[in-house]
């Protein structure tokens, strides 16, 4: 085996593992990045966030004319050619991830497409296509992302059971489409698939779709859906899948779910497992938690003091933006800087239709923490731009401190809720009060008007609408 | 034969004082109350003797080292009986392994202050490990407000910003408040450090002849404190003479009759200006106060303890006279002389610096004509005499001589204005003239 010297290693090349790489080449460091597919940007870019963007832009504006309709504009019934979307995704894709690699030249990061799994605390091996070598490193940062869970009694052999990598590939769009988890990753599924013409089932172990977020801030959204798909059974399990012939036949528990249900074709999105356990860490002193997390302190450090780890393998959320700030922290901690990964929150964004997003505190939590808050929440159908844009579903609550009115948290449902989120991201990391929030002016006639007329909800100065 | 320990004594309400002088090594031989080390208090220093006569067999302190009331500082061997003090050995054997969390709590007791000193140093070094570590999170609903950069900008110093008060809106912290902060530590280390640079020296031997000199411990302690009263005070001096021709007339026949007292002392002119000084203060409360700076208040005494600079061969000391209203004139010349003599032998008490509210620095017994003194913080004016000479003096018709004292008054310029300082220092040269009007 050919041995070699390393300065700072990333183990991974999505969204955490690149912006590690970057930055570190950017603070002087001597870079080596370690990606088994040939290209960059990991689950996110290739199989997660970005395709998926592409197909459910499509699935917004199939519902947007189909809304227009009763107010007299009429299009007729859109037709699909798969191909042609598929090359669209791609394209899109294939922009990002060349975007990337010439970054990753400009910045002269080395880069090999291979795995690597520990030797020891410093040592690495790495296998290419064409070689086995041993790196021995200084610096190194795990980056290895996460996959879809697999339950146990589900035929994953069979064609028509599908992960969401399966199901962004878009081979065909099939009649019933189960969907097991409902989840962010199960609903953006089931709205794309929808907008497609699928029938969509949602099977959920949970009591309620979105576990985390509040129940009046998904409200609009879970009234959406009750109305748009054949069936949600929530606080149900399903026992096995069994594949016919004809369909896929899904054994389920739960108390207003039916016995069976068939579907011609099954995702599973029932959450992701981080990659920890390819990587041989049992021949490291890094821990990893029960769950596969590898556990790491507010500067991204492992039990090994110069290991890093971030994103997805150390756990909860699994978001792309947390791995890319996490990435930035580790590759400054590593040249010597004084960072530390502090966010006041990490926004979460369900894409679906209504999207559904939040920050901070959610008001469940706040109670759990027992703090004192006042709450905003500011229905749509009072918002004209909203009405304007056959957009009335929707609601914007924030929380506040009681005693010092400083943002606690906030959550937003409605068209475009994830680009609107920042506002309430950037008012919680700044410290901002009600007050602030009903004080700065937003333009009229907008959707953004509502996070402020819940600051002033919350402080009993609104005037659009009744004062509780 | 007998070993004996020798403890830091009763010093006041002091803690954690450093040695800045060990006089004494292993073999020494010693009387009873020679002194063994020099404590740094406030701006004095003070000696610490020995109870004992004898040999010293063990010097458990060296310079740096910090100590309080009760701190072990050597071993000695006593020549002869007096038992009453315990052996060493025995609180030794009787001392469990546990108390050393205790002492960092509990006041020290005479006896069982068996380990001191050097631990005072781990504090510091699991601060400074601490440091590298910080954090500096912010979770929602917490006491204190940092944004983003803040935490990176605290963190890159240091700082940990559960320490630091915002006085931002809503209580956010702000990067002015983590200056402050780093400055006061800074300043709160004392020494050079709190200095805004240094003087760069050249190599002055190609010029002639050098030698060097050490600093007296009076002026190592006192330079940083007289650095930052020039650098953060604004000074403003006011400069007055005053027509004691009187005043010097009535000193004369004290002076006279304290002759043919029981108790004599020699009376000068500066307990009659502590009289007059006292009296000014009453009328102008403002020069007998304090500044609060973070708060933007004016913390006004009322009490009159008044700091008088004694020149010793060591270097400049400064004893307080306390409740200076509530006392007579010849009772202050008797204090201020005993006052003098301590300072000299080097034998003030911390208490015997403290507290004061008003200073005078009187040069006039050495000459000059006027000088700028420097404030003694938190003091906000002092007053600096130079010397009595005769003038002439116009009275309207014809030169006369008369006794004039120069003297001047510094006052910091961000409490006190400049009409606010002269008519204190008009007010004073009227009293100096005639002390009856400090009856009115």
């Amino acid at each position: 085996m050919q041995e070699k010297k390393a300065d700072l290693v990333v183990l991974g090349g999505g969204p955490g593992g690149y912006s590690a790489a970057f930055r570190a080449a950017d603070l002087g460091r001597k870079v080596t990045l370690i990606e088994k597919s040939s290209v960059l940007g990991g689950v996110c870019l290739n199989v997660g966030c970005i395709p998926s963007k592409t197909l459910l832009h499509l699935a917004e504006v199939i519902e947007d004319a189909e809304k227009l309709a009763p107010l007299g504009v009429t299009f007729g019934k859109p037709t699909f050619d798969l191909e042609k979307i598929r090359a669209h995704r791609d394209s899109v894709v294939g922009t990002l991830t060349s975007g990337l690699d010439s970054l990753c030249k400009a910045r002269k990061v080395e880069r090999i497409v291979g795995t690597g799994t520990f030797l020891s605390d410093t040592e690495l091996k790495v296998v290419t296509d064409k070689e086995e070598l041993k790196l021995t490193f200084e610096d190194l940062i795990i980056a290895v992302g996460s996959r879809s869970v697999q339950i146990p009694g589900i035929p994953y052999d069979d064609e028509r059971v599908w992960d969401s990598t399966k199901a962004l590939e878009l081979t065909h769009i099939p009649k019933r489409l189960a969907i097991i988890g409902g989840g962010i990753i199960g609903l953006e599924v089931a709205t794309m698939y929808h907008a497609l013409g699928s029938e969509i089932t949602i099977i959920e172990m949970m009591d309620s779709l979105i576990p985390p977020a509040d129940r009046d801030l998904k409200q609009p959204l879970v009234k959406k859906l009750k109305k748009q798909y054949s069936a949600i059974y929530t606080s149900t399990k399903v026992e096995k899948v069994e594949a016919t012939k004809e369909a896929l036949v899904l054994h389920l528990k739960g108390e207003k779910a039916p016995d069976s249900l068939e579907a011609d074709a099954v995702l599973v999105a029932v959450g992701r497992k981080a990659n920890s356990d390819g990587i041989a860490l049992e021949n490291t002193s890094i821990k990893a938690t029960q769950r596969g997390w590898i556990e790491v302190d507010k500067k991204l450090r492992t039990s090994v003091a110069h290991v890093f780890a971030i994103g997805d393998v150390v756990g909860d959320p699994m978001l792309a933006h947390k791995s890319s700030h996490q990435g930035k922290v580790a590759a400054e901690v590593a040249s010597g800087h004084s960072s530390a990964f502090t966010p006041m929150g990490i926004p979460s964004v369900a894409y679906t239709s209504p999207e559904v997003a939040w920050i901070g505190l959610t008001e469940q939590e706040a109670k759990e923490k027992g703090l004192a808050f006042k709450k905003g929440a500011f229905p749509w159908s009072a918002n004209g731009r909203a009405l304007s844009a056959v957009a009335s579903e929707g609601v914007s609550k924030a929380l506040y401190d009681e005693k010092t009115g400083r943002l606690l948290g906030a959550g937003i449902c409605g068209r475009n809720a994830g680009e609107l989120i920042s506002e309430a991201v950037l008012a919680l990391e700044m410290g901002a009060v009600a007050q602030d929030i009903g004080l700065t002016i937003h333009p009229h006639p907008t959707l953004s008007e509502t996070f402020a007329l819940a600051a002033e909800l919350a402080e009993g100065t609104a005037t659009d609408t009744l004062n509780r | 034969m007998a070993i004996k320990q020798i403890l830091i004594p009763d010093i006041g309400d002091f803690e954690d004082v450093p040695i800045i002088d060990v006089y004494i090594k292993v073999g020494d031989i010693i009387d009873s109350d020679s002194s063994v080390v020099a404590l740094e208090s406030e701006k004095a220093v003070l000696d610490v003797p020995s109870p004992f006569a004898g040999t010293i067999t063990k010097v458990l302190l060296k310079e740096g080292d910090t100590v309080s009331k009760g701190s072990l500082v050597a071993e000695i061997e006593v020549a002869s009986e007096g038992e009453e003090e315990k052996p060493v050995e025995e609180p030794k054997k009787e001392q469990p392994e546990e108390p050393k969390k205790e002492e960092k709590t509990e006041p020290p007791k005479q006896e069982e202050k068996q380990e001191p000193v050097a631990e005072d140093t781990q504090p510091v070094a699991a601060a400074e490990e601490e440091k590298s570590d910080l954090i500096n999170e912010q979770a929602p609903g917490a006491v204190y407000h940092a944004t983003p950069s803040l935490r990176t900008y605290a963190r890159e110093l240091g700082v940990d910003l559960a320490r630091v008060k915002g006085s931002g809106p809503n209580g956010r912290i702000l990067h002015e408040d983590v200056q402050a902060l780093v400055k006061k530590a800074l300043s709160g280390m004392g020494t050079a450090t709190a200095s805004f640079g240094k003087i760069e020296l050249e190599d002055f031997s190609k010029y002639g002849e050098t030698e060097r000199r050490k600093l007296t411990r009076i002026q190592k302690i006192s330079g940083p404190h007289l650095q930052k009263s020039w650098q953060i005070i604004p000074h403003v001096t006011q400069y007055d003479e005053a027509d004691v021709t009187e005043l010097e007339a009535l000193r004369r026949t004290i002076k006279e009759e304290m002759k043919r007292s029981d108790d004599p002392v020699s009376i000068s002119i500066l307990p009659f200006i502590v009289k007059a000084v006292v009296a000014a203060l009453k009328k102008f409360p403002e020069m007998n106060a304090s500044f609060d700076e973070e708060r933007g208040e004016l913390i006004l005494k009322h009490y009159y303890h008044i700091g008088i600079a004694v020149d010793t061969p060591e270097g400049l000391v400064v004893p307080v006279l306390k409740d200076a209203d509530a006392k007579s004139v010849t009772d202050i010349a008797r204090e201020l002389a005993t006052l003098s003599q301590k300072a000299r032998e080097r034998k003030l008490r911390p208490e015997d610096l403290s507290g004061g509210s008003f200073s005078i620095s009187s040069l006039g017994g050495i000459g000059g004509t006027a000088f700028t003194p420097l404030i003694n913080p938190p003091q906000v004016a002092i007053m600096g005499v130079s010397r009595l000479s005769k003038k002439p003096v116009w009275n309207g018709k014809e030169f006369v001589p008369r006794d004039i004292l120069p003297f001047s008054v510094a006052y910091d310029h961000r409490v006190i204005d400049g009409a606010a300082g002269v008519r204190f220092t008009t007010y004073l040269a009227s009293l100096l003239g005639d002390l009856r009007r400090a009856l009115l």
